[in-house]
């Protein structure tokens, strides 16, 4: 009883700790700037009026709605593609295979800040900075997601891939019949995660987005507390508050598969 | 549809895995392969639906030559070992996911799916998922899976080596059900002898890579064509003895004994495997010329018969008789000659009747 009390306590501690600056940005999201200068951090005039603000004369719905057209192409770009590679190399044999794999996983260990200006150039050949292709297109595909993929696929039973097989299916069927449906809690799983990383790019929006219409909102944020009109630090954190909305609502809709997916290593299904 | 094999023969690199099978499976037949694990049988299957390829020789029906066509062109419904139920699905689905790539409509794939359910009973699990069902549930699922498709060849995998011995039991009957009310082909592999004894129209019995003998299990049991296949069928085991047959061709001397017997029949001088079925080998408290002293190991009451022990023999005696461990009995040899099996001491080969009585 008292073991479990401290480790709660010791849980609690820690939790405050990380959700302080969150706590925080909450609080003074609700205050009015004025106070905030003041520092008078009490709850005598707490509003959401910051809010309305934020959402009436900052383009932060704007930066939301790119950031989701963003993030969700590329999710639904990776799962496609990932889905279909790490098929083939779960159950297709082809020369040089192995090779082939082994060099996906090599560019995993590249720095994504080391591909940044060869990237960058070849989106600019394309014209396509300042646009939705130039964000989504260089990140349609990852050797994470078809590692990740090809791990879970291994899991499918080999009798179901040869009844598959046994049933003249062909690969695409197989992949969308057996494989997809057999192994959805990790689709949910990396969908989630890749959702969840591209909502929060900044280097690369920052270096190739120029205009508020294509902007997302981590650097659309960064934009607005630039801005030397902007000192309402109020309205900022309502904005920081807003962009965080998504983010929450998939990861408590996604809880049950994260559990489930980040535990799955450990115990033998 | 008559099934022909014809000198079929798989070799992975240089491993042999199955060395020049040739046989006819009739139309109906339930057809059981069997061997221990390991013996290429499960090969044999695996050609035969499509899933290895094959190194040589033929599999052809009278719609043609099957050897290297795809699984779905060879009108074909395999049972899996582990039964391949998709969890995501509904039993009901399962069995639809079956029909996938027939051409079928979708009101008949309904009306296929009901019927094979009704057939295994499960009508009322339809909206089940797997995980839901017990072993021998799922199992009829993957039957119904099979039996949807109307496939008049069906292949089974060892299809009830994951069950309890009472399931096992209760399956069995069940699938001889099915084939004797629907009356499709049944290939069937097993590594239980006795599941290929109570099942099988014939058997094919298959060891180290190699077919020892195809029969029907009345023929596998009464006259086994080598020594594997005598050990193999019967539980429990044949009795061995060497015996040499003396120069008279009429009297012959177990190995280790000084005794000269005389023989129920005559043969020729020599030496030989001699297998004698535990029913056959008769326990008993009188000498007679055939018998042999020996001293009790181990008593079974089974309720209807006596098995007794001795050494690496055993006697089956039907009823129950009054033996205790420790006691001093007679083993004695069968005087029918039917009961004689005869092998060859050197290839372990049947040694037939005819050829080894010398004409009188």
């Amino acid at each position: 009883m008292i073991k479990r009390t401290i480790q709660y306590s010791g849980l609690t501690l820690v939790a405050l700790l990380l959700l302080a600056p969150l706590l925080v940005g909450l609080w003074a999201s609700l205050l009015p700037t004025t106070d905030i200068a003041m520092g008078a951090l009490n709850f005598h005039h707490l509003s959401l009026a910051n809010y309305a603000a934020a959402i009436q004369t900052t383009p932060i719905v704007r930066y939301v709605l790119s950031s989701f057209v963003i993030s969700s192409l590329i999710t639904i770009g990776q799962l496609v593609l990932c889905s279909m590679a790490a098929y083939a190399f779960a159950f297709i044999a082809f020369r040089f295979k192995q090779a082939v794999f082994f060099t996906f996983l090599v560019t995993m260990m590249l720095p994504f800040e080391a591909q940044i200006i060869p990237n960058f150039q070849t989106i600019k050949a394309l014209g396509w900075l300042n646009q939705y292709a130039g964000m989504t297109i260089p990140f349609l595909t990852s050797a994470f997601g078809v590692f990740m993929l090809r791990q879970a696929f291994l899991r499918v039973p080999s009798e179901l891939i040869e009844l598959g097989h046994f049933l003249g299916l062909s690969h695409g069927q197989t992949l969308a019949k057996l494989v997809l449906p057999y192994s959805r809690s990790m689709l949910v799983t990396f969908g989630l995660y890749t959702f969840l990383a591209n909502w929060n790019q900044y280097l690369w929006p920052l270096i190739t987005t120029f205009s508020d219409q294509y902007r997302p909102v981590q650097v659309g944020l960064k934009q607005l507390q630039a801005e030397d009109t902007f000192a309402n630090w109020g309205v900022v954190m309502a904005t920081a508050m807003l962009a965080l909305v998504p983010t929450l609502l998939l990861l408590l809709g996604g809880q049950r598969f994260f559990k489930r997916n980040l535990n799955a290593g450990g115990v033998k299904g | 549809m008559v099934i022909a094999i014809e000198h079929l023969t798989k070799k992975f690199q240089q491993t042999t895995v199955l060395d020049d099978v040739s046989v006819e499976i009739q139309p109906g037949e339930f057809f059981v392969l069997v061997g221990p694990s390991g013996s290429g049988k499960s090969t044999l299957l695996r050609m035969i639906a499509g899933l290895t390829t094959v190194t040589a020789g033929q599999i052809r029906t009278e719609a043609g030559d099957l050897t290297r066509l795809p699984p779905k062109d060879r009108h074909l419904a395999m049972v899996f070992q582990n039964y391949a139920l998709l969890p995501f699905l509904t039993v009901a689905e399962n069995v639809r996911f079956g029909l996938e790539n027939l051409g079928l409509s979708e009101a008949e794939k309904t009306v296929r799916v009901r019927e094979a359910l009704a057939l295994v009973h499960l009508e009322n699990l339809a909206d089940r998922r797997p995980k839901a069902l017990s072993g021998g549930q799922q199992q009829r699922v993957a039957l119904a899976r099979a039996l949807a498709t109307k496939a008049d060849t069906i292949l089974m995998d060892e299809p009830l080596s994951n069950l309890d011995a009472q399931l096992r039991a209760e399956m069995r009957t069940e699938i001889m059900r099915l084939h004797r009310e629907i009356g499709m082909t049944l290939i069937y592999v097993t590594h239980d002898q006795v599941e290929a004894m109570t099942m099988g129209d014939r058997i094919m019995v298959v060891e180290g890579h190699r077919v020892q003998q195809v029969g029907t299990p009345l023929d596998l049991y009464n006259h086994p064509a080598n020594t594997f296949v005598a050990g193999f069928i019967g539980t429990p085991q044949m009795n061995w003895f060497e015996l040499t047959v003396m120069p008279d061709q009429r009297h012959y001397r177990l190995a280790g004994a000084d005794t000269v017997r005389p023989l129920p029949m005559p043969l020729a001088a020599g030496q030989y495997r001699l297998g004698v079925r535990p029913e056959h080998l008769v326990t008993g408290r009188t000498r007679g010329p055939h018998a042999l002293a020996v001293t009790v190991d181990a008593v079974q009451q089974l309720g209807d018969q006596t098995l007794v022990f001795a050494g690496d023999r055993v006697s089956a005696t039907s009823g129950q008789l009054d033996v205790f461990v420790g006691e001093s009995r007679y083993f004695t040899l069968p005087e029918a000659p039917d009961h004689w099996h005869l092998f060859s001491v050197a290839t372990g080969a049947r040694i037939g009747m005819e050829a080894a009585t010398v004409g009188a």
